[in-house]
């Protein structure tokens, strides 16, 4: 048995091809009944309901500069738990295109991400992940949100 | 619970009942009843210190014991320095129930004992002479001790029991009921003999109870032997009948014990026995009063029950989401016409919210428990400023939630020590004032509406508002040459970055000011005021909701999206035509003869298109006033508060969000922070 960290979400979003480890998705679930928040950051495209806990949603591509996400029903929402501080967690919903597969990832199968002319912010890679014909650009949870983080500790 | 953490919670809750016998002593230090305590406290440290293996503890404790006795005897009298030392102990005491064994401030403090008693060593030496060698001669006793089944499931250390007893003095031990070897008994936590003690000690009965006082009393019984006709009286009879050749056997064993222990002793006795006899009466009374203040204290475990604060959550979780349920089935059921189904909707409406009061009950705690707390702050603090300072505190019964008066202790903490160091002058200055040299520090607290008020009061200087407005021009926080009302500059000194204090001291100089306070005020909805005269004092008074958690709203509607507005911060609502609302380029409403500023939430949220017929409704929090434009009102509602993700913290016109009986969701309007 693998641990649940080597495992990988895959889903695409823009015409790309992501992964993200499975250890920070606690799950996938439909965007439905999003509220908007005025005055939240650019990348907030609203809240939702989960289970009694309201939970921001992130527009991934605006906050890894990959454009803009239209909002429609057909998205679906992944919803990662960031550890922040000691034993602190934040919830928070990110919007992505359509879930692909759920991989085991073998030791080292992850490659050095190229950082030139991705086409957004490479900072928030992990690395890469390759089957077959295809790249993954594999991203981090707690890299996306690493700006957000930082001032939360202050 | 694991027994290791058991204990700890209970020293824990034992060095604040100690705390709080010394906050009394510093009142009164000749306090009988508190003396007593606070020896008592020291004793149940030390005894079960030891048998934890706790040793640091149990060092420290045991001289500290002494200089207790000392007090109780009469021999000394509690004074500031005997006051100082035991509340550091205390701190150090904690530390090492936390497994933070710093030795040398152990070994510092037993030395700083050590030296005062060293002063009265003399004195109490001669004092112990002089009660006559009663506790110093060797006894024969017989224990009988009968273990419960459930002895380790107690955490109860036999083992050690065994070893303390051995430390008494010379002792045998006939084994009853042996079927199985005892060491297997003890191997397998299986008990099923019962234990028959031969000991000589010179520790008295006293000493005897030590060892034995995690165990209830129907599990051991002591007696004196002082020859074989001590084993015919009959309390001895009533446990155990002895033939002649048991008891000459028993006596046999003792004389091998030590062999002058039945024959040298009658002489002598009969010179002090009745002094003796009184002694023990004396003794037995003191004991009598220990187990008497046991029971009570067994009793009072049985009206409060420590629960886990987790689980306790886990509850008002559940509950939150039931009163959350109750509200989305009137919702569904609203338009039923059978009689019975509105009954029954009635019926669940009364009972959760039942329910509900009572489960936000349990977390409601006293002010109080913050109180010793407070008054060790002072006592360091006006020590330190060298000002004399009287606490004096009014409705500590007065109840909070539990996470607000947790949340609420730095803040509070930060705002005494502002009076005594800003607020409260120096004796000197005081005298000169006219004013009696003690300062006067109240807090008093009270319940009002769905809302506890506390105030902190000084008998100070006040604010000295020339000095605030000197120093916010100077940080650049208010302009020269215009003027400023008395609220505008507690607001501008409430501001992030101002510090009146000309030199930063050790004292309210820590990097916060009044704007860390009012921030954690505010973080819990509450609110802080301050009013003040110059030259007579400061009354700040923070305003708390009871609970965080429930809220009733009024839900208005601005598109298709739904708001919160606490109901309790609306005055009234009006409507009005937005034409009328906008004819003027500024925003305000003409309300009884007042203009009101009001902010369009359409407008603000960054929209262009407006209905024609809005609604105006008017909050007041804080004898502020502003007014929200919104489409519609929807209706009223409770809800069960949530706090805003991390993500978004920094919005801070919204001051949390809600679940409503449809399922979706709804942010919670802070008006007051719309300006701007």
């Amino acid at each position: 048995m693998l641990e649940d960290n080597k495992h990988l979400l895959l889903f695409s979003l823009k015409q790309e091809l992501f992964g993200i480890s499975v250890k920070n998705v606690t799950r996938v679930i439909n965007l439905e009944k999003i509220i908007k928040i005025p005055k939240a950051p650019t990348f907030v495209v609203g809240a939702i309901n989960l289970e009694g806990h309201v939970i921001p949603v992130v527009d991934l591509a605006n906050k890894i500069d990959l454009g803009i996400t239209e909002v429609n029903e057909d998205k679906k929402v992944i919803v990662l738990e960031i550890l922040r501080e000691e034993e602190e967690t934040m919830e928070v919903g990110v919007i992505i295109d359509e879930v692909l597969d759920v991989v085991a990832l073998e030791n080292n199968a992850l490659a050095a991400p190229p950082l030139d002319n991705m086409g957004f912010n490479a900072n928030c890679l992990d690395g890469m992940y390759k089957t077959g014909e295809d790249f993954y650009m594999v991203i981090s949870a707690s890299k996306i949100f690493e700006s957000e983080l930082e001032t939360l500790v202050q | 619970m694991d027994f290791q953490q058991e204990y700890i919670t209970e020293v824990k809750q034992i060095l604040k009942s100690l705390e709080q016998s010394m906050m009394v002593l510093a009142q009164d230090a000749n306090n009988p009843d508190e003396i007593d305590n606070a020896y008592r406290y020291l004793h149940t440290v030390k005894g079960s210190a030891g048998m934890f293996d706790y040793h640091l503890m149990e060092n420290l404790t045991h001289e500290l014991e002494y200089v207790y006795s000392d007090i109780r005897d009469g021999i000394r009298t509690v004074d500031e320095y005997i006051l100082d030392l035991t509340l550091h102990a205390i701190d150090v005491l904690n530390d090492l129930i936390e497994g933070n064994n710093d030795e040398k401030a152990v070994d510092k403090l037993i030395k700083s004992i050590k030296e005062l008693r060293g002063d009265s060593a003399g004195e109490s030496s001669e004092a112990t002479a002089a009660s006559g060698s009663s506790t110093k001669k060797e006894e024969a006793y017989i224990i009988i001790f009968q273990p419960n089944e459930n002895i380790f499931k107690r955490g109860v250390n036999l083992a050690a029991i065994l070893e303390d007893i051995a430390d008494l003095g010379e002792h045998d031990i006939i084994f009853h009921n042996e079927s199985v070897p005892f060491e297997k008994q003890l191997e397998n936590k299986a008990i099923i003999s019962w234990l028959e003690i031969l000991l000589i000690t010179d520790q008295g009965e006293e000493g005897i109870n030590d060892v034995f006082m995690f165990l209830n009393n129907d599990e051991y019984s002591s007696f004196k032997v002082d020859g074989a006709e001590s084993f015919a009286s009959e309390n001895y009879k009533g446990l155990l009948e002895l033939k002649e050749a048991d008891i000459n056997d028993r006596i046999e064993k003792f004389e091998a014990l030590a062999p002058e222990i039945f024959t040298s002793t009658e002489a002598a006795e009969e010179v002090d026995e009745t002094e003796k006899s009184l002694d023990t009466i004396l003794n037995a009374e003191i004991e009598d009063e220990e187990s008497e203040v046991v029971i009570k204290k067994s009793k009072k475990g049985a009206t409060h029950v420590n629960v886990d604060t987790q689980k306790l959550d886990g509850l008002i979780n559940i509950v939150s989401e039931l009163v959350t349920f109750r509200s989305e089935i009137q919702h569904l059921l609203s338009d039923q016409k059978s009689v019975q189904i509105q009954e029954a909707v009635e019926k669940l409406d009364f009972l959760t919210l039942k329910l509900r009061d009572s489960a936000f009950n349990i977390r409601l705690v006293p002010i109080n428990i913050l109180n010793v707390k407070l008054q060790r702050l002072i006592r360091s603090v006006s020590k330190e400023l060298g000002k004399e300072v009287d606490f004096i505190t009014e409705g500590l019964d007065t109840e909070l939630d539990r996470s607000i008066i947790t949340a609420l202790e730095a803040p509070l903490m930060h705002i005494i020590r502002n009076s005594l160091d800003h607020g409260i002058e120096s004796p000197e200055e005081r005298v000169k004032r006219n004013k009696p040299e003690k300062g006067l520090l109240k807090l008093y607290s009270y319940n009002s509406g769905d809302h506890v008020f506390i105030q902190i009061q000084d008998d100070g200087n006040g604010l000295n508002f020339k000095k605030i407005q000197e120093k916010g021009i100077e940080k650049g926080l208010l302009s020269k040459g215009q003027k400023y009302s008395e609220k505008d500059l507690v607001n501008v000194m409430m501001s992030p970055g101002f510090s009146t204090a000309d030199a930063v001291t050790t004292v309210s100089g820590r990097g916060v000011g009044m704007d860390v306070v009012k921030k954690e005020i505010n973080a819990l909805r509450g609110d802080i005021e301050v009013s003040t005269e110059e030259g007579l004092g400061t009354i700040i008074t923070l305003r708390l909701p009871l609970t965080l958690t429930i809220l009733d709203t009024l839900v208005v509607n601005v598109g298709e999206e739904k708001y919160l507005i606490p109901i309790n911060e609306i005055e009234t609502c009006i409507e009005e035509n937005h034409s009328e609302l906008f004819r003027k380029k500024s925003r305000q409403i003409k309300l009884d003869d007042q203009l009101v500023p009001f902010v369009s939430l359409r407008e603000y949220f960054g929209r262009e298109d407006f209905p024609e017929k809005e609604v105006v409704i008017v909050v007041n929090k804080n004898d502020t006033k502003i007014a929200v434009v919104v489409d519609s009102i929807i209706g009223q509602y409770q809800t069960v508060y949530k706090p805003l993700n991390e993500l978004l913290q920094d919005i801070d016109c919204f001051s949390g969000a809600s679940i409503l009986g449809d399922g979706s969701t709804a942010l919670i309007l802070n008006a007051l922070k719309l300006k701007n």
